[in-house]
């Protein structure tokens, strides 16, 4: 009898999920927290409970690299490359179940904290901020600023991918060898990102992190989108590309 | 059949196999002993598909171990099971990536070494993750299963267990067993064949029986015979 490849995917996915439950856990109770005190506490001004809700939105789209770094480290330091390197599957399924966990987590993050906001312009924040400043009323009066954060926050979703790639490729090159596996970790991953930043300005393309150019760009929403789409697409590429290499490494070369 | 076809493999200025010529035939229960250090587990992992050669080949029914890793069952030494896992959990996920996963032999064999489902993999003594992690490898009806040290660090009586365990329902010309250890006297009476390897060389190979019949010696001191010439030689 043959067994599901979707299954096999399935069962690494809940398997690495687990892994990272602790990080999606922080999030989840800052949220709460900042949430919660909100609600409770009306006369605090606004930007008081924004500040961490954003900052909380940074660890989120922060915390799933740190992960990228403790999800296939950990199966080394845990011996458990054992299990995951005799399974009758390629690198691919290994990595992308990894991935796929990374970006969920993500997800996760960046979808409650956007779900805290709402909820808190729908409640107390909308009463509290509409009579003399725009906020949050600005977003739902004006779809093209709303498709603007949509492209943004995908564009955040793949430079993440990117970034993950990164990870993977740096790590399976560093465990190529036995001894300074930590040090060729690090510097793979910064010359793999200074490479990557030379491949794009050299094809012209605008980093999708510059953000004073996209704050500029804000007005005109179709470039905007448009140089979001490029960018996206050109760090797409580049995050299949290495996660290709990586999963090469990981099926071919990687040994225990 | 498994098949070592002047397999070298050095590990810094340590040479772990060397020249290594070998075959083990299917349906049979082997014997890979050796001193710590002699090359027993590099071949283990090579036949695992966890370390590749240097030089030379390992074919497993005619493959590469890699394109094999779904008819082989490898059992390392080390604890290789994650710790948050039930032991229900980790036979879940074994079942979904086996397709020679067999439930009945799992509930046989888990009454037999009397170990419990919800016991978390992570909380148990040595000896009990040792009989988890024989559980989760013999429950496969995998052609190949690989048992690199299945006794070391264990005591007596769960020794004892898991030589039973082998004994226990083992399917005489179906499944190749090969077991990796320098604690012979545990398993003399177990294995049809043995390689006794030193340096990454292969020093006697040899039906069991016929090895003590016509030396008059056990296993133990057949190893011990070997190594001492293999050495006055070096």
């Amino acid at each position: 009898m043959h067994r599901s490849k979707l299954k096999m995917f399935g069962k690494l996915y809940m398997k690495d999920l687990h892994e990272v439950t602790a990080e999606i856990l922080v999030v989840i109770i800052g949220i709460v927290l900042v949430t919660t005190g909100f609600m409770l506490k009306s006369d605090v001004p606004a930007p008081v409970f924004i500040f961490p809700l954003l900052l909380l939105l940074g660890l989120a789209g922060f915390l799933p690299l740190i992960a990228s770094f403790k999800l296939l480290s950990r199966e080394w330091s845990q011996n458990t490359v054992y299990l995951i390197m005799s399974l009758p599957v390629s690198g691919v399924m290994i990595l992308g179940a990894k991935m796929m966990v990374l970006l969920t987590q993500y997800i996760i993050g960046t979808g409650l904290i956007a779900l805290s906001g709402y909820l808190l312009y729908t409640t107390n924040l909308y009463q509290y901020i509409t009579p003399n400043q725009p906020g949050l009323s600005i977003l739902f009066n004006n779809p093209e600023l709303v498709r603007n954060l949509l492209a943004f926050y995908l564009c955040g979703l793949i430079f993440l991918m990117f970034l993950c790639s990164t990870s993977f490729f740096s790590q399976v090159t560093g465990k190529l060898s036995s001894r300074f596996s930590g040090l060729i970790t690090a510097i793979t991953f910064i010359i793999t990102l200074v490479l990557s930043g030379k491949i794009l300005t050299a094809f012209k393309i605008s980093s999708i992190t510059d953000n004073s150019r996209a704050m500029q760009m804000m007005g005109s929403a179709d470039n905007f989108v448009n140089s979001l789409n490029f960018s996206s697409l050109s760090y797409l590429l580049l995050a299949i590309v290495i996660f290709i290499l990586a999963v090469m490494i990981y099926d071919r070369k990687l040994e225990l | 059949m498994i098949e070592f076809d002047h397999v070298s493999k050095r590990f810094g200025s340590i040479q772990a196999l060397d020249q290594l010529n070998l075959q083990f035939k299917p349906g049979k229960i082997i014997g890979l002993f050796g001193p710590n250090g002699a090359g027993k587990s590099t071949a283990m992992k090579m036949i695992a598909g966890l370390n590749q050669p240097d030089r030379g080949r390992i074919l497993v029914d005619g493959q590469s171990p890699r394109q094999s890793r779904d008819r082989i069952a490898f059992l390392p030494e080390i604890d290789h099971l994650y710790g948050w896992w039930t032991l229900k959990q980790a036979a879940d996920f074994m079942r979904s990536f086996y397709s020679d996963w067999d439930d009945s032999r799992y509930r046989q064999l888990l009454d037999f070494l009397n170990l419990q489902e919800d016991m978390k993999i992570g909380k148990i003594s040595k000896g009990q993750r040792a009989k988890c992690k024989l559980l989760l490898v013999v429950a496969r009806r995998a052609p190949y299963i690989l048992l690199d040290e299945p006794l070391s660090g264990i005591d007596i009586l769960t020794r004892e267990i898991i030589i039973n365990t082998l004994n226990l329902d083992l399917r005489e010309g179906e499944q190749t067993i090969i077991i990796s250890t320098h604690e012979i006297d545990d398993v003399e009476n177990l294995v049809d064949e043995v390689f006794f390897i030193d340096q990454g060389r292969i020093v006697v190979s040899g039906a069991a029986e016929e090895l003590k019949t016509t030396r008059g010696m056990s296993l133990v001191e057949i190893m011990k015979e070997a190594f001492r010439n293999a050495q006055k030689q070096a």
